[in-house]
């Protein structure tokens, strides 16, 4: 911990030296996850960027409370986000149903026999939509009023897209085969 | 919806999920670093150029206001307030006059009635208070006298029952200001006043007997004489700060510490050089020049050129070995070349370039005191560097790269100027000069600022 709290207060400094360690400790936890809001390694390097500036600028705000890598973490998702948007992604292939009628999730078996980088592909290859919902909730671990919050979307509709996602995503990797010939509720 | 087994196994697979980034990420997220620092101090340096234009702008408008004020007061003999309570013995009733911001001219060709004249007419045992404010103006040297006489008590009181009222006093006006030269108009303690009225419709004018008055004068002078343009010869010196494009350390890795080493090439300005953790290198500098300047009110307006040389012919370095440290001076001719080839990983040595900046500028000093002013300077520049070198970080070595160096450069400089002497007037200058982007080239890592921070002397070469 003292090792990350020196490094910190060099970065601060701007210690080019600091710097860079720091890029080589968490950037590649760091392109994972940005590479699990993307379709491309490139958007992903993208974000990874993004984030890393905002990183080194809003450092000072760290309080050396908490885990280092869970705050940087957290600057990525919202680089991820804000690239998104940028994009406007997830508008164009998500529809945002109001919808109260929430889905029934049938019985998806929680065994996940794929490896990592698979289960990566898989998610990546949900709509952007279903896509950005799928890894805050599952993954991240927000709950749906935040997500709706930080989409700017309902808290139901997170739930209704998050349940087609996750029924999708469970069938996907159920007959991880053939992922692509796979039909997601797209109305 | 709650977590279940799935979501679980999923984050848990996720968890530890790597990849690694391609080598250029790092090259571009660092050059954005340095961008963002760039834009912070040029938003810094722009919200100080904003709050000192502000300054300025005020101090000038205070300034204009003050011209008209003085125009205003040209041919202006009383002014301000007079306040008259009085009671007399056939009206009993208090009368109260209330004169504000009137204007007068010509106070000579109304003295057609004095108070003596009344006094002569009796209607004494008035009471009055008087007070007012006089201020007259010469029109050849505008000089202001503002004079406040309060009149506690008299026996007689001069009525005024227009709106209107003169001020005239009869002293002999012989006292002469021994510093302007002029006439000194104010009246002297105990001198009558005599009251004249200038406007037709004023119907009574009572007199006053013995008049007995506490009288305070101050004068003002504002010299209103155009002022010629002085042609001064300024020469400074000081240090210049420049980012690390030009000085980046072999192994940015070493610290080199804050070294003082004295000058030996026999260059005038290499007698310090400043290593900061061999980020950045600071250099003495040098500085001559000629302008000229005209002093106005409270404001001086100045332009002029200057030959700036930001560096000298030295090559530093501090060699950091366990505890033991040494410094290094060379004359950068000879050394370039060696540096190239002797570069190591153990040493730290900066090549410190030497830059030519002759600029053109105009300037605006505002005078804050009196001896004190604060003197900006803004213009544009041309720039020549005598080795254009550029660090390459994967290689290692410097190269020389002709397209680094913007060569039409602006800048602002700013700072106070104290004023010594006093027929002869010497300028102290301590000023920053800040340079706008003097590199242009975009695949340099690092800050692209310039500063300069010197002391200058300017000597009035013709009165």
């Amino acid at each position: 911990m003292t090792d990350i709290h020196q490094l910190v207060k060099d970065c601060l400094k701007n210690k080019p030296s600091a710097q860079k360690a720091l890029y080589d400790k968490y950037a590649p936890e760091m392109l994972g996850v940005c590479y699990r809001y993307t379709k491309s390694i490139a958007d992903a390097e993208d974000v990874l960027q993004n984030g890393f500036v905002r990183v080194y600028s809003f450092l000072h705000q760290y309080r050396f409370e908490g885990d280092l890598g869970a705050w940087i973490r957290r600057i990525m998702v919202n680089a991820a986000l804000t690239y998104l948007k940028k994009k406007q992604q997830y508008r164009e292939d998500f529809f945002f149903t109001d919808s109260t009628e929430l889905v029934v999730v049938s019985p998806i078996s929680a065994e996940i026999n794929i490896t990592t980088k698979e289960l990566a592909q898989l998610i990546r290859q949900l709509p952007t939509g279903y896509q950005t919902i799928f890894n805050l909730y599952a993954v991240e671990g927000y709950s749906h009023v935040e997500i709706g919050k930080m989409l700017g979307i309902s808290d139901i509709t997170s739930r209704t897209q998050y349940a087609r996602a996750r029924k999708v995503l469970a069938e996907w990797i159920k007959n991880y085969s053939e992922p692509q010939k796979q039909v997601y509720g797209k109305k | 919806m709650e977590r279940n087994e799935f979501e679980k196994n999923i984050s848990q697979k996720l968890d530890g999920f790597k990849l690694i980034p391609s080598e250029e990420n790092w090259a571009k997220i660092e050059k954005r670093i340095h961008q963002n620092r760039r834009r912070r101090l040029v938003l810094w340096l722009s919200s100080t150029a904003t709050g000192l234009f502000i300054l300025l702008a005020t101090i000038t408008i205070v300034n204009i206001n003050g011209d008209k004020e003085n125009k205003k007061f040209t041919n202006t003999t009383t002014d301000k307030k007079i306040n008259l309570e009085a009671s007399t013995n056939s009206n009993t009733n208090n009368k109260k006059f209330d004169i504000q911001q009137e204007e007068y001219n010509d106070i000579e060709e109304n003295n057609s009635t004095t108070l003596k004249d009344e006094q002569k007419k009796g209607n004494a045992n008035l009471k009055a208070a008087i007070t007012f404010n006089y201020r007259s103006t010469n029109n050849e040297k505008n000089t202001d006298v503002i004079l406040s006489v309060k009149q506690e008590k008299t026996n007689d009181l001069a009525i005024l029952d227009s709106t209107i009222a003169k001020v005239k006093y009869n002293n002999d006006f012989s006292k002469q200001d021994t510093t302007s030269g002029q006439m000194d108009r104010s009246p002297q303690k105990d001198s009558v006043i005599e009251l004249a009225e200038t406007n037709s419709s004023m119907s009574v004018v009572k007199h006053v007997d013995d008049v007995k008055m506490d009288t305070s004068a101050k004068q003002r002078k504002t010299t209103k004489v155009k002022t010629p343009w002085k042609m001064y010869i300024h020469t400074g010196i000081g240090m210049s700060v420049i980012g690390d494009y030009f000085v980046k350390p072999v192994d940015v890795n070493q610290r080199v510490f804050a070294s003082f080493v004295p000058g030996v090439t026999g260059n005038l300005s290499s007698s310090a050089v400043l290593l900061n953790e061999a980020e950045h290198s600071s250099r003495t500098s040098f500085q001559i020049g000629l302008h000229w300047r005209k002093e106005r009110k409270k404001s001086i307006i100045s332009f002029g050129f200057n030959y700036l040389n930001a560096g000298s012919k030295v090559i530093a370095g501090a060699r950091v070995d366990t505890a033991i440290s040494s410094i290094q001076l060379r004359d950068a001719n000879k050394a370039f070349d060696g540096y190239i080839n002797n570069a190591s990983a153990n040493s730290n040595q900066t090549y410190v370039n030497q830059l030519h900046i002759i600029g053109l500028q105009v300037g605006y000093g505002a005078m804050l005191f009196k001896k004190i002013n604060w003197q900006t300077n803004a213009g544009i520049s041309l720039v020549y560097a005598e080795k254009y070198l550029h660090y390459i970080s994967s290689r290692n070595i410097y190269v020389q790269d002709k397209s680094l160096i913007r060569p039409i450069n602006f800048f602002i400089s700013t700072g106070p100027e104290f004023v010594i002497g006093k027929k002869q007037q010497f300028l102290l200058n301590p000023s920053l000069a800040f340079f706008v982007q003097p590199v242009q080239k975009n695949s340099v890592n690092g800050s692209r600022k310039l500063m300069n921070l010197s002391l200058n002397f300017s000597m009035p070469i013709r009165k």
